[in-house]
């Protein structure tokens, strides 16, 4: 047992994603001591895991086109466009066919993000920022005003649990890391951190830059999919508006993940860490502020504000681990040196 | 190679001056928008469109300093909504609290500023998000402030600086333009931290050889686009004439692309207050023509997007990497 430990311990040392799991564990045993152990049952896990899935997969989205060097602003205001095209198309098709439609536009969407980027070179961070306008303006247009519903099955599906303990939106995010994992050890999981990393080399290796970048922009579409229908699923109605703050949200959250803004660092398990951290750090602030608190208002505040607040001024927190990210990469980087 | 027409040699070189193009756009816009409403060039018109301009050129200021440094404030728009809500909330109508409301905006202007310096410089951040994280929290701010619905009011001066008529077509506000705009071109041609501004825009590194606390440059940078910012929220407010929440919110993007159509490179060094103001005049015509054709918001937010990429792809590719 002591071994294994070890061996454990070893390998998550080894990961680049170390500070964000460290993190995370501590985050969840301080959550332990406020909430105490009734945190540990099956209902708050299955709903934090809930609440937090279109989060988690926003996140590892962001984080593969961070991998390659780009960045990608209009992630919220693309699943924004999923959730109003499902729930506006759903009243005119099947169903299936409109969630089917919709989680193809997301698809579609990352291919024009990644042939902006990648063969117009423009850069990500500012292409991405006039596309997000763009979709939020595509997304208000397919639905005007919040409303729509959807079929009570879906949520009770998504809402439900597997084998009597395992929800089933963590279930969906552990596809998506496997898939991606496996992604990730073929050649094109290398090729998509080089092309973040240190393009040229992978150029003189002989593999298409651009081509690279357009598949992780792609990978990064479909997952941007997924994680519009999950947060169509969870919020059982359209909103124009309803993701525009994953944006900026997934940023922060990959950054808390350990992955390297730059490129070419980081690993997709420690972004899906990084996001349930941030989903922690809310639960717990919801948790503090409806029952700790027993009041609408604090020192004269509206208690919803200062639950924005907080939760504004820790993603800038969060975007300033960048600096443990860079830590941990020289340390790593003076050992080979060695 | 498909984009080679974009080549500089294949292109006389006025197509290349960003202010000839400017002007041409707006030549175009002027006779389209007479086309779509015949009143489009009347002097009341052309008032409204001047003023606005003005506004946004007011705006952009600040944001033509931070993009020639080599970055961008995203925080500007959020500036502008708390400098509106938070003047009206102090002034309450009297001219008595002006000195007040002009201090709660330079401090609020500097702190904004130096945690967008603070997090760009030392947990190197790009420029954008920490912006963008930042006029987060300023937006929150600015709904505890007023708890959710603005009250007060503005006072009798900042109303004359807003809505006061010189001529028929110049307004008070396109006035105080000019004479920013005169003193912009004076003051960043010979001064020194203008220098300093270009070089560290330029290069980085070479501006830290040559002896230029960068560090300096770029939180002196951020701050004056903050309290520009602010101070622009209070101008906004005595030509609105009254508050509300997020008033400000349509001017962040448009402060970007009104300082990239005015000939400044997002790589930094390069760019000046002139273009910046043809860049205003161009996008107010542009939302004047949509409001004339009578679009709703959401196709406004497509077009504002489509032409923000369109701009971006003419303006600022990056090179091939085989070059």
């Amino acid at each position: 047992m002591h071994t294994l430990m070890i061996r454990v311990e070893n390998k998550m040392k080894k990961s680049q994603a170390y500070s964000a799991y460290i993190m995370l564990l501590l985050l969840v045993i301080i959550n332990l001591l406020i909430q105490g152990a009734g945190f540990a049952n099956v209902s708050t896990i299955n709903s934090l895991f809930l609440v937090n899935t279109p989060l988690i997969l926003a996140t590892i989205a962001q984080a593969v086109v961070i991998f390659c060097g780009g960045i990608d602003l209009s992630i919220g205001a693309t699943i924004s466009v999923v959730n109003a095209f499902a729930i506006t198309a759903g009243q005119y098709m099947p169903v299936p066919l409109a969630w089917a439609g919709a989680f193809l536009i997301a698809v579609l969407l990352g291919a024009v993000k990644g042939s902006i980027a990648a063969y117009l070179r423009v850069p990500a961070i500012l292409a991405t920022f006039a596309i997000s306008t763009l979709l939020e303006g595509v997304a208000l247009l397919i639905l005007p005003n919040p409303g729509g519903s959807i079929p009570s099955s879906i949520y009770s599906v998504y809402g439900g649990v597997f084998a009597g303990f395992i929800p089933i939106s963590a279930l969906v995010i552990a596809v998506v890391l496997i898939g991606y994992g496996i992604v990730n050890r073929r050649p094109l999981g290398a090729q998509i951190k080089a092309a973040g990393a240190n393009p040229r080399s992978l150029f003189i290796a002989g593999v298409s830059v651009e081509r690279t970048k357009m598949k992780a922009y792609v990978a990064s579409g479909i997952i941007t999919g997924i994680a519009g229908l999950c947060l169509t699923a969870l919020a059982s109605s359209g909103d124009p508006k309803i993701g525009n703050a994953l944006s900026l949200n997934s940023i922060a959250a990959t950054i808390l993940g350990g992955v390297d803004l730059s490129g070419g660092w980081g690993t997709v398990g420690g972004a899906a860490a990084g996001a349930l951290f941030l989903g922690i750090v809310n639960n717990i602030i919801f948790f503090v502020f409806n029952n700790i608190i027993h009041s609408s208002t604090f020192a004269g505040i509206k208690l919803s504000y200062l639950q924005q607040l907080l939760t504004n001024i820790i993603i800038i927190l969060g975007l300033s681990s960048s600096l443990l990210t860079h830590l941990k990469k020289r340390t790593e980087k003076e050992e080979k040196d060695k | 190679m498909k984009f080679k027409a974009m080549d500089k040699k294949t292109i006389p070189g006025v197509f290349h001056n960003n202010t000839f193009i400017g002007l041409v756009l707006i030549a175009v816009m002027f006779l389209f928008g007479l086309t779509v409403n015949h009143n489009f060039l009347s002097p009341k018109s052309l008032e409204n469109i001047f003023t606005n301009a003005s506004l946004l050129a007011f705006a952009s200021l600040g944001q033509t300093l931070v993009i020639i440094s080599g970055g961008v404030d995203m925080s500007i728009a959020s500036c502008i909504s708390f400098g509106a809500v938070a003047s009206a909330l102090i002034m309450k109508g009297s001219n008595a609290n002006i000195p007040q409301a002009l201090l709660v905006l330079v401090i609020t202007g500097l702190l904004v500023g130096v945690v967008n310096a603070l997090g760009i410089i030392y947990a190197n951040i790009a420029p954008l998000v920490m912006t963008l994280a930042v006029s987060n929290v300023l937006n929150v701010i600015q709904l505890i402030i007023c708890n959710g619905s603005p009250t007060g009011s503005l006072a009798p001066a900042v109303g004359f600086l807003g809505k006061y008529k010189l001529v028929s077509v110049l307004s008070m506000i396109t006035f105080l333009l000019i004479i920013a705009a005169i003193f912009v071109y004076f003051g960043l041609k010979h001064n020194n931290y203008a220098k300093q501004l270009f070089a560290v825009g330029n290069n980085r590194n070479a501006a830290l050889l040559a002896g230029i606390n960068v560090n300096k440059v770029i939180v002196i940078t951020y701050i004056i686009s903050a309290i520009l910012g602010c101070l622009t929220g209070m101008l906004l407010l005595g030509y609105v004439n009254f508050p509300y929440i997020n008033m400000g919110a349509s001017y962040g993007m448009l402060t970007v692309a009104a300082v990239v159509i005015g000939g400044a490179s997002f790589a930094g060094g390069k760019g000046n207050f002139l273009g910046t103001i043809i860049g205003s005049l161009v996008l107010v015509n542009l939302s004047n023509i949509l409001v004339a054709i009578q679009l709703n918001d959401a196709v406004k937010n497509v077009i504002n997007g489509l032409v923000l990429l369109m701009i971006l792809v003419f303006y600022t590719r990056e090179k091939a990497i085989r070059q």
